[in-house]
């Protein structure tokens, strides 16, 4: 019997895709004007999304789904003449996008616990 | 961690502002017809470059933030013959060599510059609430 649950090992795994992704696109805005760059992302949350449909069961019961977050070319329509692919607009709105995300997780997160610590001290 | 990629955003803050620097420089001197190297003063032109991965992520194949960093200031400018007769550098038909700067293309050139600027900031301001946020985990 896991303590916790596969909620937290899932929302765990959240935060760390959050912070892995925050770094390719730091890359990406910090890139925006360097010839022949070529923009990078994360694709999970998508697969995530593909994986609970195929299950239709929540994600309790059939265990954690092994999540990798993997690299992928975000190559944004682009008619720049240097071979660079990063659309600063696009990249600045997947930053504030993912940080919501990892926003909400953290604070899905800390619901968990608070749950948790109010079942160990036995006092709503 | 968040620490890299404000690193990231960082070294994109220094470049760019390299970056500016040589914009302004570009427009102090256009007119300026006397340099150290002789000859009126050429545009430069900052170019940026991706940040090597360090060796040891080379040997492990890992993949590390990459940032960004000014490769090189090039003089990339011509100069333009104005008639300027009586001027101290003009030649016997009255002509003067000086920098071929349009302002209107370096103004261009800051702007872009001053939100490349901004963008990393606003990247750096993301990183922070994320860390910030991570923190209040568990409270």
């Amino acid at each position: 019997m896991n303590l916790f649950g596969t909620t937290v090992e899932m929302l765990r795994q959240g935060t760390i895709f959050a912070s892995k992704r925050h770094e390719l696109l730091a890359q990406n805005v910090a890139n925006a004007d360097t010839p022949g760059f070529r923009a990078r992302d994360l694709a999970f949350a998508q697969e995530l999304t593909i994986a609970q449909r195929a299950t239709a069961l929540p994600a309790e019961s059939v265990g954690v789904p092994t999540l990798d977050p993997r690299l992928v070319d975000s190559p944004d329509a682009s008619l720049r003449a240097d071979g660079n692919t990063v659309d600063i607009d696009r990249q600045m709105a997947r930053l504030a996008q993912n940080t919501g995300y990892q926003h909400a997780v953290v604070q899905l997160l800390s619901a968990r616990f608070r749950a948790l610590r109010s079942a160990i001290s036995g006092q709503g | 961690m968040p620490s890299d990629s404000i690193g990231v955003s960082a070294s994109a803050l220094a470049a760019n502002r390299t970056r500016l620097n040589v914009i302004a420089e570009n427009l102090a001197n256009a007119n300026t017809t006397r340099t150290a190297a002789g000859g009126p003063y050429r545009r430069r032109i900052a170019t940026m470059e991706s940040e090597a991965p360090a060796f040891s992520a080379l040997l492990t194949g890992q993949d590390q933030p990459r940032g960004v960093r000014v490769g090189a200031i090039v003089e990339a400018g011509a100069t333009r013959r104005a008639f300027v007769p009586g001027h101290p550098d003009a030649d016997t038909e009255g002509y003067v060599e000086m920098p071929d700067i349009n302002p209107i293309a370096e103004m261009t050139d800051l702007m872009t510059a001053t939100r490349a600027y901004e963008a990393n900031v606003s990247a750096i301001q993301a990183a922070k609430s994320m860390a910030t946020k991570a923190l209040e985990i568990g409270r």
